[in-house]
């Protein structure tokens, strides 16, 4: 069964199990009461500016505070012109649009996330900080704003960037003031930025808000090609919060910035880590891993970072002279990588982790288990090489490559026990001394092709299961493909359909 | 009509299927009973697949898939075409589901022993429905059943799941592959004499 298969079977499950009864939700559907206060005249979008297309599936909450501006012209004209917009960047969403005396004219969900943070409330004609007051303590009670996951994102759209400034400062007050009075140790982030197209489309492409789209091409241009928008693009704010936190405990620039960011990004209070196991506990584990003493040891860096889809802590460390990088899982504490750099080449430098090497069989030992496997005397090799396979500066087991008889073969034989862990055959021509001995265009049958490699492989029909056996036209050469489970092992043959010789044989753990 | 045009054109195309749902949504937004109707017929088994995955437990999903179209009625007047209809209306049915977690308490879904796929009163369901659904799914993790289902069901691509679920790209896709892995061993070596 094909992946799609399975799919279209689970698909097809599902399709009749679903409930079918569409009059019972058309007899709970009244009159629909959540349509949007449009902008008069302004067919829901800002005044002098194009539309914005805020994404309604956004991963973050975005509240979206539209704040007329000041100056002349009509009272009624001030009161719908639309001067800035604000994001406010939680987990669910909000969209509102302020006026120039700061009164909420309409309350969208900018996401189906705050459909729910909204459910219930009318906030048009409240003051913003009412709203605001309303929305982040919807979000509070509901659990998107906690100890664990504490940040806020406030990011102010305006052109005029001094007017946007003034508002991001007067709004990161007043979030800290509504966090602190709910008694939770908050972090906000706070941004100003400007209509950009680049962001409309980030923030489209990726279904996120524009204010976290920006936040994130911030850590993007600071992590100075470490980082890739995609690769951040599914982290909670608290988790871009972090990094951003790492990030500014880097080196300045050499241009005197701060790590290298080039956006106004300002923070207030921490991001909450205490999901995360600690920088000291990360640096301990890569210590205990070096076998490195904290004494020895000289701490270059320990930051935050996201790499291959979890939150790592990134630990540099010297003792004498070798350099050490490692990757410390922040959730478990497991190293994830590391590498070092100086020090002796050889042996077990700087209490680097000792392998008991001691147990291994050796190259020779290894060389000789996969010759007996395949039944070749090493004299009548053409070449045959043997090494020590590493996996992740471990070693693994040893890798045996000879060729013989037109035959090349590849084993994996397991470092102390001498097993065959997996084997490769491949035949190159025609067998050497033989000749096919068959005529053209002969054809032994599936039975006799299956025979060949149950004989090759010293099974018996009746102790295989899965067996599989096609016949198959591969370069003009008819083959059979025999395909077989048995003792454990999973078995692959290329049977010769004109002579029932062994082709190709691969033989692995099932 | 139109709507039977759609349902011809947009079977195998997932640009043409938003659309066709967008403009629904829009009509459900002007007030377009009729136009619920179609799109609970469309997305039904969708938004009954992420409340079951992430509930466990028919009955409750059956009511979160029922409340999740009411606010789709209630919320569409809000609803702006962005491409991701289906993408909106799963969010709804996740928001709502948790809140119902939420609500009850269990954060943690139930024991596989605990695991209610099928629905009590069900004569359209086959044994081999019932095979698929309660036997392959108890074997996968409740992350790896919710990317499946996602996936097969409703045509979201795995950017979007992640999106949905708030988990990397890399993670859904290395999930759902070994999740379809697990799967496949569970149902051939099920049917496997």
């Amino acid at each position: 069964m094909t992946d799609r298969e399975m799919e279209a079977r689970l698909a097809a499950a599902l399709e009749r199990t679903a409930p079918d009864d569409v009059e019972a939700v058309l007899a709970r559907c009244g009159a629909q009461t959540g349509a949007v206060v449009p902008l008069p005249g302004q067919g829901g979008g800002r005044s002098g500016k194009q539309k914005k297309r805020w994404v309604p599936l956004a991963v973050a909450a975005c509240l979206v505070l539209a704040v007329a501006g000041g100056g002349a012209g009509y009272v009624h004209q001030l009161n719908q012109a639309v001067a800035s917009i604000v994001c406010l960047d939680v987990n669910p969403s909000v969209e509102l649009t302020v006026n120039r005396k700061e009164t909420v004219l309409s309350a969208t969900p900018a996401n189906a996330d705050a459909v729910a943070i909204l459910d219930g409330m009318d906030l048009t004609g409240a003051k913003v900080d009412v709203a605001m007051n309303a929305i982040v303590g919807a979000m509070l009670t509901n659990g998107y704003v906690d100890e664990l996951a504490n940040s806020i994102l406030i990011t102010v759209e305006d052109d005029d960037a001094q007017r946007g400034a003034r508002l991001q400062q007067e709004l990161t007050a007043q979030a800290g003031a509504i966090l602190e009075s709910y008694q939770v140790n908050g972090a906000i982030l706070s941004q100003t930025i400007q209509n950009s197209a680049q962001l409309q489309q980030l923030a489209a492409d990726y279904g996120i808000s524009q204010g976290k789209a920006a936040l994130i091409q911030t850590i993007v241009e600071g992590s100075r090609g470490t980082k890739t928008f995609e690769s951040l693009v599914g982290l909670s704010i608290n988790e871009l919060n972090l990094l951003y936190s790492s990030l500014n405990t880097v080196a300045p620039a050499p241009d005197g910035s701060q790590g290298g960011q080039s956006a106004p990004v300002q923070s207030t209070g921490q991001a909450n880590d205490s999901a995360y196991i600690g920088l000291e506990a990360a640096q301990q584990a890569a210590l205990a891993h070096a076998g490195v003493s904290a004494a020895d040891a000289a701490f270059l860096e320990a930051e935050y970072d996201w790499d291959d889809g979890r939150m790592v802590y990134e630990v540099e460390f010297r003792a004498g002279n070798t350099e050490y990088e490692y990757e410390i899982d922040a959730l478990t504490g497991e190293v994830v990588k590391y590498e070092r750099e100086g020090g002796s080449v050889t042996g077990q430098p700087g209490g680097w982790p000792a392998v008991d090497t001691g147990s291994f069989i050796g190259e020779e030992a290894a060389k000789a288990a996969a010759l007996a496997d395949a039944g070749v005397q090493e004299s009548a090799t053409t070449y045959c090489s043997v090494w020590l396979d590493y996996d992740d500066g471990w070693p693994e087991c040893y890798e045996v490559e000879f060729m013989a008889d037109n035959t090349r073969y590849e084993y994996k034989i397991a470092l102390t026990s001498a097993a065959v862990l997996e084997q490769k055959q491949e035949r190159y021509g025609a067998p050497a001394g033989s000749g096919t001995g068959a005529p053209a265009g002969s054809d032994i049958g599936a039975q006799a092709a299956q025979q060949a490699a149950l004989a090759h492989a010293g099974v018996s029909a009746a102790d295989t299961y899965e067996l599989k056996v096609e016949r198959d036209w591969d370069d003009g050469r008819l083959e059979y493909e025999v395909e077989f489970k048995s003792g454990g092992y999973e078995y692959e043959y290329k049977i010769s359909g004109a002579d029932g010789s062994v082709l190709e044989f691969e033989r692995d753990w099932d | 009509m139109l709507t039977l045009l759609g349902i011809q054109t947009m079977e195998e195309d997932p640009a043409g299927r938003n659309r066709e749902l967008d403009r629904l949504l829009l009509r459900v937004g002007e007030g377009d009973r009729e136009a619920l109707a179609e799109v609970y017929h469309r997305a039904r088994a969708s938004v009954y697949a992420l409340a079951l995955s992430l509930l466990k437990d028919a009955h409750e999903a059956e009511d979160v898939a029922q409340d999740t179209f009411v606010k789709v009625w209630e919320s569409a007047p809000g609803y702006r075409a962005q491409g991701s209809p289906m993408a909106w209306m799963l969010t709804i049915a996740r928001n709502l589901a948790r809140m119902r977690l939420r609500r009850e308490g269990r954060q943690v879904g139930l024991e596989d022993e605990e695991w209610n796929a099928i629905p009590a009163d069900a004569p359209a369901v086959s044994p081999e429905d019932r095979q698929v659904l309660q036997t392959a799914l108890a074997a996968l993790g409740a992350e790896e059943r919710q990317i499946i289902l996602l996936h097969a069901v409703t045509g979201l691509k795995h950017r979007e799941i992640a999106g949905l679920m708030e988990l990397p790209l890399a993670t859904v896709l290395s999930k759902y592959h070994r999740g379809l892995k697990k799967m496949r061993a569970q149902l051939e070596g099920g049917e496997t004499p």
